[in-house]
Parts: C-alpha cells; structure tokens; sequence
C-alpha cells in the first residue's frame, strides 16, 4: 500500500507548489501526475485564450492554484465542481478556459491527473475519459487503499482558514 | 524531483495575482452585500445593465474597466483602496517557512514553502 511520501520519492506524484503572496501560508495541497507536470510545463501555454479577456490561460491556472493552495475563497461550480458519476470522486478545478481533473484524497488535498482547453473538453465530450482516466490512474496508484473523498459536497473537498 | 514550482515570468504573475485579486475582491464584497439584501439583479438595475452583465464581470469573462470597477463599487456602496507600494529591499523581506504534513499517515512533510515579499 503507497503512501504519499513513498510515491512523491518514486516519481509517481509530486507536489505542486506556487510562489504565493507576502504573508500568505498554503493552506491546501496539491499533487500531480507527471502526466500533469507536463500540462502545466508545456500543454496549458499552448491553449488559447477564449473566455478570458484579462488573463491567459497559464495566468488563469495560477491564479487557480495561487487561491486553492492559499486557502483564499472558492467558488463552488465557477471553480471547483464534482463530476458525475459523483461516487467516482472525480472533481475538475476550473478556470475560464482551463479544466484540471483529479481527486480529493482528503479535504484539502487534490491530486491532479490530467488538463486540457476548456473549450475542448466541451466540444469534445471528453468529461466521461477523464473520468474514467483519474479513476484508473487512482486506483493504479493505490494510495493508503485506495480511499479518497466521495460524492458531491463542496465543504467535504476544501475548507477555508477561519 | 518530488516538487514542482509552477511559476510565470513576473511580468504574467504581476498581472495574474493583480486580476485575480480584484475579482476575489468584488465577489466578496457581493457576498457580504448580499446577506444584507442586496443582490445581482438589484446592482444591475442601478448600474442600468443587465444582470448577466454583473455576473460575466464578477465571473471574469467580461473585461473590467477601471470605469466599471468604480461602477461595482458604488452600486455596492462600496469605497475603493487602491495604493502602489514599492517592493521590500532585498534583505528585509520577512520570510515565511511553512511546512505542511500531507496526509494523516505520512511522517514526512511534504511542502516546503519559502514566501519572501516583492518580486522574485
């Protein structure tokens, strides 16, 4: 049975860090895949923007992942959701033109498998593959048993510092 | 390598962190304005705007002029801080170390973060 630590130190995850704010503490966690690692290294600069008129979608992700990691304020359905079917577990991170599939192992901490261009995985219906795709990739890891966090409630997936 | 620091230029960061503080700014404000009755339909109803109008510019797909922003703001009855400060010098950065367990079963930490203020 893997650990986090085991499967940080085999390569098989890691965690994703951003350069946050002055003052600011991380306050949630975030792993990947090396799948991930390489949409954040290479894919996402490739994605146009569309939806954005401020940002870039490598912006927009950071901006993501700067509150997530942060602790700032979520926004159920404009920035975190559960997609179905909810017992998988499977939740995307979401920007206006970006999309990140992963799991909650616990609250608070989200393990990324895969991204892509928005407007993509809409025009695509690549919803249901990328479930299927993080569920395979979690159970392939079989992490602490495989346990993550079920069903839809956003305060069971991200909590916010008092 | 166990962690990846996904960063941009500071150039993008500047404009990333800038853009998403302001909207986290205004949905705030919204959210506290609307415990006290004021809603989305109502703020566009003074401004004269749609209320899908509203929601693009709090949700960021609606670009967000400095005009607009000031409209938000008195629609929410709102004043606006805005201040340009310099960076730090380099050396009198308070530094922050937090280290954060991963998991329940993990002995190990597994973030280490070094936040320094400024620009890096």
């Amino acid at each position: 049975m893997a650990t986090i630590t085991t499967l940080t130190e085999g390569g098989r995850l890691v965690a994703i860090n951003v350069e946050l704010p002055a003052g600011i503490l991380p306050h949630r966690l975030l792993y990947g895949t090396a799948r991930f690692r390489q949409f954040l290294e290479v894919d996402l600069h490739a994605i146009r923007r569309y939806w954005d008129p401020e940002l870039e979608p490598a912006q927009q992700v950071l901006a993501l992942l700067e509150a997530y990691i942060g602790g700032y304020p979520l926004l159920f359905q404009r920035q975190y959701w559960p997609l179905k079917p909810h017992e998988d577990g499977i939740w995307e991170l979401k920007t206006p033109d970006v999309r990140i599939f992963g799991w909650f192992r616990q609250k608070d901490l989200f393990i990324a498998v895969n991204g892509m261009d928005a407007t993509e995985v809409k025009a695509g219906h690549y919803y249901g593959p990328f479930v299927r795709e993080a569920v395979w990739h979690r159970q392939s890891l079989d992490l602490d048993g495989g346990i993550f966090v079920e069903g839809d409630d956003p305060d069971d997936v991200v909590s916010v510092p008092a | 390598m166990t962690s990846f620091l996904f960063r941009l230029d500071p150039r993008k960061t500047k404009a990333a962190q800038f853009v998403a503080k302001v909207r986290r700014e205004l949905q705030q404000a919204l959210a506290e304005e609307e415990k006290h009755g004021l809603t989305k339909s109502r703020i566009a109803e003074k401004l004269g705007i749609h209320r899908s109008a509203i929601t693009r510019r709090l949700q960021g797909t609606e670009n967000l002029t400095l005009h607009s922003l000031s409209d938000l703001a008195w629609a929410m009855n709102r004043d606006i801080v805005f201040r340009l400060e310099r960076p730090m010098p380099k050396g009198n950065e308070p530094a922050w170390t937090a280290v954060v367990d991963g998991s329940r079963t993990d002995t190990q930490p597994v973030i280490r973060s070094v936040l320094l203020m400024g620009e890096g």
